[in-house]
């Protein structure tokens, strides 16, 4: 089991390098100086020197790559280019907003989805199926602004049930905090309730074929009982696969959920820093992604060995 | 049925279900009665009219070959039918309760207690992510049973199972028990409520026949002691006689024979039973390891090639063998399994080597070896005196040419995207042999000889049977003329009158072709019927080799004894 780990630890590092060179590069790459961008059309040749002698940037590019290495490893961020406030702080206020989201979302999505799925197999061929299919079908097929403004159209504005938009801190009110974060969660959350729901009813069908399926129905067990104690388990090594698969799907997502919410997050910080080629933001927010996607890969992969035994020995290479 | 049922057909009794009733009781009427049944899946009828009755401690073998029907009978009992399957008519009446008419509810209370299931396959049976004790649990906890108890009789039903170590074995996973362990686990989930009956649906069949016998040996003594009723679920004809009071021969969905093994073997009324036994291969084994004085074998089976053995390493000799030794490195343990340690053999020139054992005596990767698929750790492999491992792309593509594969499953080895003519074709033109023209004739010629029909060419794999396949793999392996084949459990997957057509079949091909086998088997049976020389791998190394009659007739190796005396089929020889 630590073998596995540490293996799976290594690789996470390899990705997290070879990824920052991505970034790093690709972020270079975007069109539009910003020298230019800062000091604005009116700038002399030297004022723009100076702002690239600043930021290193007439420094070689491996020099360049180095510096941004050594400043992320020490949690430095830069500074904005627009605002001159340090991008560290500008991500601790959003980050939250965005994690709570996204979290939110998941356990929406997969409480949902799973559920969903094992009523679907449950009752195979008869209504509940039908409609967790339609559901699924409707949510994948519904985009989420859509969704998002019909619900504020009418439980929010219709209703009240909910506020149309707004952020209040957990620390300051657990309520209000839910109440403001719960339908842009469920909102962001369908499209992934639904691919998990297929997902679940898929792998269900074929566990609930298995031999040691029908095996445990010779024991005397009930089907349901069947159905969670010995199909459930073998199911979720591609629940949790899709879930892990779809994060970035969510984070997308929660861009366009935070603009129609009005949530002051990750996602509105990303898309004001790009329009405004604000490049120390922009590489952090793209880093920050990165190693979370590599984070929840990890994730994917312990909570693999923990559902299915066989992994934990050796490991695959 | 006319020639059923030895227990007259008994009045029904009270719908109420008696207490599980002791052994020997005062019950008077048969334990299952199961009359007029038919099971259809879809609209497909695959069980008709099926009568059958077990009483109380009797045990009972149901014969067939894949697709009679036995084990569908099996899932109907316990209406555990997969998919479209369903029951359309009669009755299974269990102490006089139909099951065929009984809810969902009240076939919970059935299932493990009052009928048990053994099923075939240690594998695929076990939940691969749940803790062995847990599903012995499962099946106590099916009775309501709760608390420190089931803890305790777990362990108690493992211990009776024969699994050593009870307190620690309870909590690993299946994968790390061998497959005889997994089905001791699954033998205590059988028995873990007293059932009556005991359904085992070839419960040894995907086992070595050492540890083949062990199990079976170990659940009839515990089946035993208990007066439970078995119904045992074979394809193998000997195994059923050695093992039940009575044998119900299946075919096509219908009981065609029944009587008990006296009767079925000595004296088959129906002409596949006639035939199945005719089939037997092991009446010749047991007879030889009986160390009776071979009486003379039926004379279906030709006798194999022209024995042109000689001393070992000579001239006629296709293939030698020497000091052979393979090591692969044990992940996670730092350690070596020798996997082949020293073998020496050979095989004659246009005759049979017998290379036998059980699963990981070492006989898989000496086949590999041989076809260029591993390098030996040390020994040489020689094909006509030349090494592959040690030969020049050329050279080595000039000896595979020669060496040529026949697997086990003809399910799995023939692409299923592709049409017979393409399969065979392509060794052909892999080896560049010919041009369009000639290679489409040679098709032809290949599939006379292995006696297809011509228009299989543009057939799919999966429109032929299974003898059909592997005569198109057999094809495939002859198209670039090889000077041997190797043919690992060539004819194991196949049903008993399709394995004897096969062997038939290769028996015919090398007295026409002259070409040599390396037949690998498990089967000792079957070895006895095609090979000139044996050779017994046990953990890599060879235990005994020579000729194949004084090897089953005069084991001098104590394993060997083990391995012919474990051949079910005991009963032919009596």
């Amino acid at each position: 089991m630590r073998r596995y780990l540490l293996a799976r630890l290594g690789q996470s590092a390899i990705t997290l390098l070879l990824a920052s060179v991505v970034i790093f590069l690709g972020v270079r790459m975007l069109p539009g100086d910003p020298a230019l961008a800062m000091a604005g059309e009116e700038a002399t040749p030297e004022r723009l020197a100076m702002i690239r002698a600043d930021l290193g940037l007439d420094q070689p590019v491996w020099v360049q790559y180095a510096r941004f290495l050594a400043e992320v490893a020490s949690g430095d961020l830069g500074e904005s280019t627009r605002t001159g406030a340090s991008v560290a702080s500008m991500i601790a206020a959003t980050l939250p907003v965005t994690l709570w989201l996204s979290l939110y979302a998941i356990v929406v999505a997969v409480v949902t989805g799973v559920a969903l799925g094992l009523l679907a197999e449950r009752y195979r061929g008869r209504w509940p199926e039908w409609v967790a299919n339609a559901a699924a079908l409707t949510s994948l097929s519904v985009p989420n602004f859509w969704l998002g403004m019909l619900a504020i159209l009418y439980l929010c504005i219709g209703l009240g049930l909910f506020p149309a938009s707004g952020y209040v801190p957990l620390t300051e009110d657990p309520v209000g905090w839910a109440v403001h974060l719960t339908l842009p969660a469920l909102i962001l959350g369908t499209g992934l309730a639904a691919v998990i729901m297929r997902q679940t009813r898929a792998s269900m069908i074929d566990a609930m074929q298995t031999d040691y399926v029908r095996t445990a129905r010779a024991k005397g067990l009930g089907r349901t009982r069947v159905l969670l104690r010995y199909g459930l388990r073998n199911s979720l090594i591609v629940v949790v696969t899709i879930a892990g698969l779809q994060l970035g799907g969510l984070i997308s997502g929660a861009v366009v959920t935070e603009q129609i919410f009005a949530l002051p997050g990750f996602g509105k910080l990303t898309l004001d820093a790009v329009f405004q080629r604000d490049y120390p933001v922009i590489q952090a927010v793209v880093v920050l992604t990165t190693v979370g996607y590599v984070l929840v890969n990890l994730a994917v992969d312990v909570l693999y060995s923990v559902i299915d035994p066989r992994i934990r020995v050796g490991g695959r290479s | 049925m006319p020639q059923d049922a030895d227990v007259a057909n008994e009045p029904t009794r009270p719908r109420e279900s008696t207490p599980p009733a002791p052994s020997s009781s005062d019950e008077s009427g048969p334990l299952l009665s199961v009359r007029g049944l038919d099971v259809a899946y879809g609209d497909t009828p695959v069980v008709r009219d099926v009568d059958l009755d077990v009483a109380r401690g009797e045990r009972v073998a149901i014969v067939g070959q894949s697709g009679s029907g036995k084990s569908t009978v099996v899932a109907a009992l316990l209406r555990l039918l997969p998919g479209a399957g369903r029951i359309t008519g009669g009755t299974i009446s269990l102490d006089g309760e139909d099951l065929a008419a009984a809810d969902e509810a009240r076939m919970r209370t059935v299932r493990g207690g009052r009928i048990a299931l053994v099923p075939q396959d240690p594998a695929t049976n076990l939940n691969p992510a749940m803790r062995l004790g847990d599903q012995v649990a499962d099946a106590l906890r099916a009775d309501g049973l709760r608390g420190p108890a089931v803890r305790q009789r777990v362990l108690e039903l493992l211990a009776e199972a024969g699994v050593p170590e009870p307190e620690r074995r309870a909590k690993q996973f299946p994968h790390e028990f061998s497959g005889g362990m997994r089905q001791r686990v699954l033998i205590a989930v059988a028995l873990a409520r007293e059932p009556e009956l005991l359904l085992a649906d070839e419960p040894t069949s995907a086992l070595d026949v050492t540890v083949q016998r062990r199990i079976l040996d170990h659940l009839g003594a515990l089946a035993e002691a208990r007066g439970t009723a078995m119904i045992l679920v074979t394809h193998d004809l000997g195994l059923a006689a050695d093992r039940a009071d009575r044998v119900l021969v299946m075919l096509d969905g219908r009981i065609v024979e029944q009587g008990t093994p006296e009767q079925v073997l000595r004296a088959p009324q129906h002409e596949y039973t006639r035939r199945l036994v005719a089939a037997a291969p092991a009446a010749v084994v047991t007879q030889g390891e009986a160390g009776a004085r071979g009486e003379a074998r039926p004379p279906s089976a030709p006798p194999a090639g022209s024995p042109a053995d000689g001393d070992p390493a000579g001239a006629a000799d296709v293939v030698t063998i020497r000091d052979l030794a393979k090591e692969y490195r044990v992940r996670g343990r730092g350690g070596l399994l020798r996997a082949v340690d020293g073998v020496s053999f050979a095989v004659p020139r246009g005759g049979t080597t017998a290379l036998v054992g059980e699963s990981g005596s070492g006989k898989t990767t000496v086949s590999r070896i041989l076809l260029g698929l591993e390098t030996p750790t040390s020994g040489e492999a020689l094909v006509d005196g030349r090494s592959i491992a040690g030969a020049s792309r050329t050279e080595r593509r000039a000896l595979r040419r020669r060496v040529q594969p026949v697997f086990q499953d003809p399910y799995a080895s023939l692409d299923p995207t592709h049409t017979v003519e393409r399969v065979i074709n392509e060794p052909l033109r892999i080896f560049g042999i010919g041009d369009r023209e000639s290679r489409r004739a040679r098709v032809a010629e290949l599939l006379d000889q292995v006696a297809l029909p011509r228009d299989v060419a543009h057939r799919h794999p999966g429109a032929l049977s299974g003898g059909q396949r592997q005569r198109v793999a057999i094809a495939r392996a002859l198209a670039p003329e090889p000077e041997l084949l190797v043919l690992d459990e060539a004819v194991s997957a196949l049903d008993v009158l399709v394995q004897e057509q096969i062997l038939d079949l290769l028996a015919d091909l090398q007295e026409r072709l002259g070409v040599s086998y390396l037949f690998i088997s498990h089967d000792l049976a079957v070895v006895r019927g095609i090979a000139d020389n044996v050779v017994v791998l046990r953990q890599g190394r060879v235990e005994e080799q020579g000729a194949v009659d004084d090897v089953f007739h005069s084991p001098r190796a104590d394993y060997t004894r083990d391995l012919l005396g474990a051949i079910p089929g005991a009963a032919f020889a009596r």
